[in-house]
């Protein structure tokens, strides 16, 4: 299957660092170290790993609201880097963002109609109404009664103002959407709500959607194949059964076996790993695998050598010397 | 970083559905009413421009009129005070009340001119410098540290001791003194509003950057700009007097210089400098609560 | 039978806010009990007050909230009846109470080890020597590797993990009977929760201290809980063994929270609770869930239903367990 749109974007490389304020030695943070992506078109991807590894950084790099150290971004055959600002502009309606906070991702002193209206104001996609047609249109397709049209961010609950990012990001018809752990803040009754609206709208307009979390749980409900990040790297990616019934990195078994069990049946079942160690610091990352500070199977070659991410059966990627091999169930 | 949790855990009253006319003046008259501070500032307000533009019907002599038959009349409740001279006259018997009178003229258009002329240039620096931030900020803010160092009072004298002291001359060194306030405080602001995701949201959309800092960030300092601005408008008429005072004011009746006059009397005619003195004091608590008022009625979460 | 005897009775509880806007009644009415060295889970969503509920046993509810109503009895004494200056001495000593941030709680003036030190010194009477190595000691029980060095580390050079346990280490050093701990794992990450659950578990089973573990995540109650209270919109809605709540449960809102709660396993569809919590102001007449449930009934938007014991040990407060409707309909 050789098809030009298999595939909206692809990731080549790409690297985001900080420097590190008041540091006398030239120290950077790597918040994105070497990521290597394929994103296909019309799937679900998810992402996930532990605060501070990176994922926004990704998923703002994905949107170029950042720009990256290193590295490339191709969406649809065109290389971003080489793009114009202005042709720049044009592009950015093809990918758009949801954020985690509903707080402060709507601005307080406009109204829901400018805001869901600004995306197509700015583009002069619509006006007039005609505009209004389309505001209000979007807002049924997200769920939101159309009286609250002239309301503001601030008379609505988290929920509520999750749909009306989500209204604001579908209003350019774009084909990628990245949602930045966009249920994180919300209370667990509403959290399935926004869930649910996101694989509607993911099928009925056939976007592509790269969902971020922390919560695997999440992420494997809504993901066809998840990506686990690990202090700026991809460690493992897979179709979503693959990584959870044929988990192959270490960190993706930590991350499983620290879910909570969804039933006090399985609490004598439950395998625990106790690590103690936490994540180290992207400023100062482990030699050799990222990994291996935590890992219970590192050895001295873990210690000197850096996986690379590697194929190790259809679409199964893992970065790691000793894979898991498990035999099926 | 860190996961900001829903932390307001009030549910908030349901948007209600009726009353969706958008721009209705209604809408700012029935919250005038019912704030009390509004409308006394208000009032004050609207009766001190009155009392300046229709100052010539008002007055009863003119500012100037020299009356040596009346030099320090006290004000007419006092002994030797009289009807002639409702608040008395000065050491050169001209009439308290005409002067200060015409003296709103003068004082309110310095007053509030320069704040405008301040409160621009500030906000326009705050927000580039606070935006692009890098070398346009850096350079911008060593500008403003360099210029705190001169105290205005200072740069003003300076410039004024070179230039004629015309109005105008006042109004632009006044309010190229003092926009470093309004600087600071938009440029902080916007550093940290401009980390917040809706700017971000904005961004990943195409909307430009002038845009950006227009539509979501100006609207959003502008609480704090309006609060500097009524303050200042108090310290611009004192910087005026103290000019006056120093006999860099320019040639016309102003607050400021009513009240410097009467400062080398305080002990013989305490009245000469006393009510222009009221005057500015009711002028600026006035422009205070409209201020604090406008600042509540433009933010859309205090609005009910 | 030791265990089974009754260390917190709260009864009929009501803690109100007098806001500028009306009442808030944030807890409402809350009766429940914990046995001694029980671990008792108290799960809802946001603003249903579970917070105020934990600050009004530990005495620290602050103007414009006040207790209107009810008792708390802890070891045969009313702690509503408490004057300051006693509360002081229950809390600390016999209750310790573990919060959600735990950088907030934590002084960042001085070094973990000292306010480990210092908080022994206060409750035990011991020298300084001594409280120093116990407070090592309690550091390596809650898991802290080097626990020396960590021992004079300031707060903010320590990640949160360490420092929610810190905390833990600094609310056992009294030997508690009773730890509240505030959603104590919700700040941290996935791999972090599990190791302080872990530990949580382990030592309240150790020095058989009781456990009022406060969370939204029903999962952190799979892993910990003896027994589970449901709170919605000030009022407990359920209260059962963790067995029976998560294999039947009576209330639809519990019903519905498990339902709309992804899990690793099974694929089904989400079920969403439609609507949201009700603003406290405005509470809705009847079962204040009326507004969102799927088996509302006319009675249960003008009548308010009593919690009732529908099994032995499993109370619930709907009127779908109401005898006169046959009982039961779901679960
Ligand atoms: N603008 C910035 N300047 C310096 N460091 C940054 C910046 N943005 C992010 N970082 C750092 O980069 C790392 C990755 O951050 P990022 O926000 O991408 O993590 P994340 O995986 O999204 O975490 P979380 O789950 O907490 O949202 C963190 O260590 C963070 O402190
Ligand atoms: N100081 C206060 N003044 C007014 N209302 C308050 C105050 N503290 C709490 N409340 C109200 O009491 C209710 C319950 O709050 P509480 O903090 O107990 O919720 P919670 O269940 O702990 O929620 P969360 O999961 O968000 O921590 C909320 O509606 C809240 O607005
Ligand atoms: S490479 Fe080694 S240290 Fe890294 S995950 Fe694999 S086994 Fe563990
Ligand atoms: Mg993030
Ligand atoms: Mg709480």
């Amino acid at each position: 299957m050789v098809d030009n749109n298999e595939y909206v974007l692809e990731i080549k490389g790409l690297k985001k660092y900080y420097k590190v304020p008041n540091s006398t030695t030239k120290a950077y943070l790597k918040a994105v170290d070497g990521i290597d992506l394929k994103v296909r078109t019309g799937e679900t991807l998810g992402i996930v790993g532990e605060s501070g590894c990176g994922k926004s950084t990704l998923g703002n790099l994905i949107v170029k609201l950042i720009e990256p150290t290193q590295g490339e971004i191709i969406s649809s055959g065109i290389n971003l880097n080489e793009l114009k600002p202005k042709q720049l502009r044009n592009k950015r309606r093809e990918m758009q963002i949801i954020f985690q906070d509903p707080y402060s991702s709507l601005n307080p002193r406009m109204r829901i109609f400018d805001i869901i209206a600004e995306p197509l104001v700015t583009h002069k996609l619509a006006r007039g109404s005609a505009l209004k047609e389309r505001v209000l249109q979007l807002m049924e397709v997200v769920g939101l009664d159309a009286d609250y049209l002239t309301r503001y961010p601030h008379e609505f609950s988290g929920g509520q103002r999750q749909r009306i990012g989500i209204a604001r990001a579908l209003a350019l018809n774009p084909k990628v959407i990245v949602c930045d752990e966009p249920v994180s803040a919300l209370d667990v009754s509403i959290q399935a709500q926004i869930l649910n609206l996101l694989i509607k709208l993911q099928k009925k307009f056939d976007l592509t959607l790269i969902f971020i979390a922390h919560g695997i749980q999440a992420v494997n409900y809504i993901s066809d194949r998840i990506a686990v990040m690990y202090l700026g790297k991809i460690v493992e990616i897979a179709g979503k059964e693959q990584i959870m019934n044929h988990t192959k990195h270490p960190y993706t078994e930590l991350l499983l076996s620290s879910v909570p069990i969804s039933h006090p049946k399985y609490r004598n079942e439950k395998v625990k790993t106790v690590i103690n160690r936490e994540s180290p610091s992207p400023v100062n990352l482990p030699s050799g695998c990222r990994f291996h500070t935590r890992c219970p199977y590192a050895n001295e070659k873990c210690k000197k050598e850096d996986p690379d991410l590697v194929e190790m059966k259809d679409g199964h990627f893992v970065a790691c010397h000793y894979p898991i091999i498990k035999e099926n169930r | 970083m860190e996961i900001q949790k829903e932390t307001s855990t009030a549910p908030l009253t349901e948007p209600s559905k009726k009353n969706t006319t958008k721009y209705s003046i209604i809408k700012w008259i029935i919250p005038l009413l019912k704030s009390k501070t509004g409308m006394l500032g208000i009032s004050i307000v609207a009766i001190v421009c009155f009392t300046a533009v229709f100052a010539p019907l008002l007055a009863p002599y003119k500012p100037e009129k020299v009356d040596f038959s009346a030099i320090s009349t006290p004000p007419f409740w006092m002994d030797g005070g009289s009807f002639n001279h409702i608040l008395g006259t000065d050491n050169l018997g001209r009439d308290l009340l005409s002067r200060i009178i015409y003296g709103a003229q003068i004082s309110l258009l310095v007053g509030i001119s320069s704040v405008g002329v301040a409160g621009v240039i500030g906000v326009i620096i705050g927000l580039t410098s606070g935006y692009y931030g890098g070398l346009v900020d850096t350079l911008l803010m060593r500008f403003v540290d360099a210029n705190i160092a001169i105290p205005s009072i200072l740069f003003a004298l300076v410039v004024l001791g070179f230039m004629s002291p015309t109005i105008i001359t006042l109004i632009i060194v006044i309010g190229v003194s003092s926009w470093i306030g309004y600087a600071r405080v938009v440029r902080s602001e916007v550093l940290s509003l401009k980390e917040r995701e809706y700017v971000k949201a904005a961004k990943s959309i195409g909307v430009r950057n002038g845009t950006i800092m227009r539509r979501h960030l100006l609207p959003n300092v502008s609480s704090s700009v309006i609060v500097i601005a009524t303050t200042s408008v108090a310290t611009t008429i004192i910087t005026e007097a103290s000019l006056s005072f120093l006999g860099l004011g320019p040639q016309a009746v102003t607050w400021g210089k009513v009240l410097s006059d009467g400062r080398d009397y305080l002990s013989t005619s305490w009245w000469i400098a006393t009510f222009p003195g009221i005057a500015i004091t009711i002028t600026v608590l006035g422009i205070i609560f409209l201020g604090d008022y406008l600042r509540d009625m433009l933010d859309p979460r205090i609005q009910e | 039978m030791d265990k089974m005897e009754n260390l917190l009775q709260v009864k009929e509880l009501k803690t109100h806010f007098m806001t500028m806007n009306g009442v808030v009644p944030s807890v409402n009415g809350v009766t429940f009990n914990i046995k001694k060295g029980e671990k008792v889970a108290l799960v809802g969503e946001s603003g249903s007050g579970k917070s105020v509920t934990s600050l009004s046993i530990m005495g620290l509810i602050e103007e414009p909230g006040k207790i209107v109503n009810g008792s708390i009895i802890f070891d045969e004494r009313n702690l509503v009846d408490l004057r300051e200056k006693e509360m002081e001495k229950i809390r600390g000593n016999d209750i310790a109470m573990i919060f959600q941030e735990p950088l907030t709680s934590l002084n960042p003036l001085f070094p973990v080890g000292k306010q480990i030190r210092e908080s022994l010194l206060l409750h035990q009477k011991i020298t300084r020597k001594e409280a120093k190595q116990r407070a090592i000691e309690l550091l390596k029980k809650v898991g802290i590797p080097m626990p020396e060095q960590v021992y004079s580390s300031y707060p903010h050079s320590l990640s949160g993990g360490m420092r929610q346990r810190v905390m833990i280490a600094i609310a056992l050093s009294c030997e508690p009977k009773l730890i509240i701990a505030d959603e104590p794992t919700t700040a941290l990450d996935v791999t972090i929760q599990a190791q302080i659950l872990g530990i949580l578990n382990e030592l309240s089973e150790l020095e058989n201290t009781a456990l009022l573990i406060i969370t939204h995540d029903l999962g952190v109650v799979a892993e910990i809980a003896d027994r589970v209270m449901v709170m919605y919109c000030g009022q407990i809605v359920e209260e059962a063994d963790v067995f029976s709540i998560f294999d039947s449960p009576l209330h639809p809102y519990t019903e519905a929270l498990l339902k709309s709660t992804p899990r690793l396993n099974g694929q089904e569809k989400l079920a969403s609770i439609e609507g949201r919590v009700p603003n406290p102001l405005h509470m809705p007449k009847g079962c204040t869930f009326h507004t969102r449930c799927p088996y509302a009934i006319e009675k249960c938007s003008s009548n308010v239903p009593a919690i009732q014991e529908f099994r032995p040990n499993h109370h619930v407060r709907c009127w779908l367990a109401d005898e006169e409707e046959g009982g039961i309909k779901i679960g």
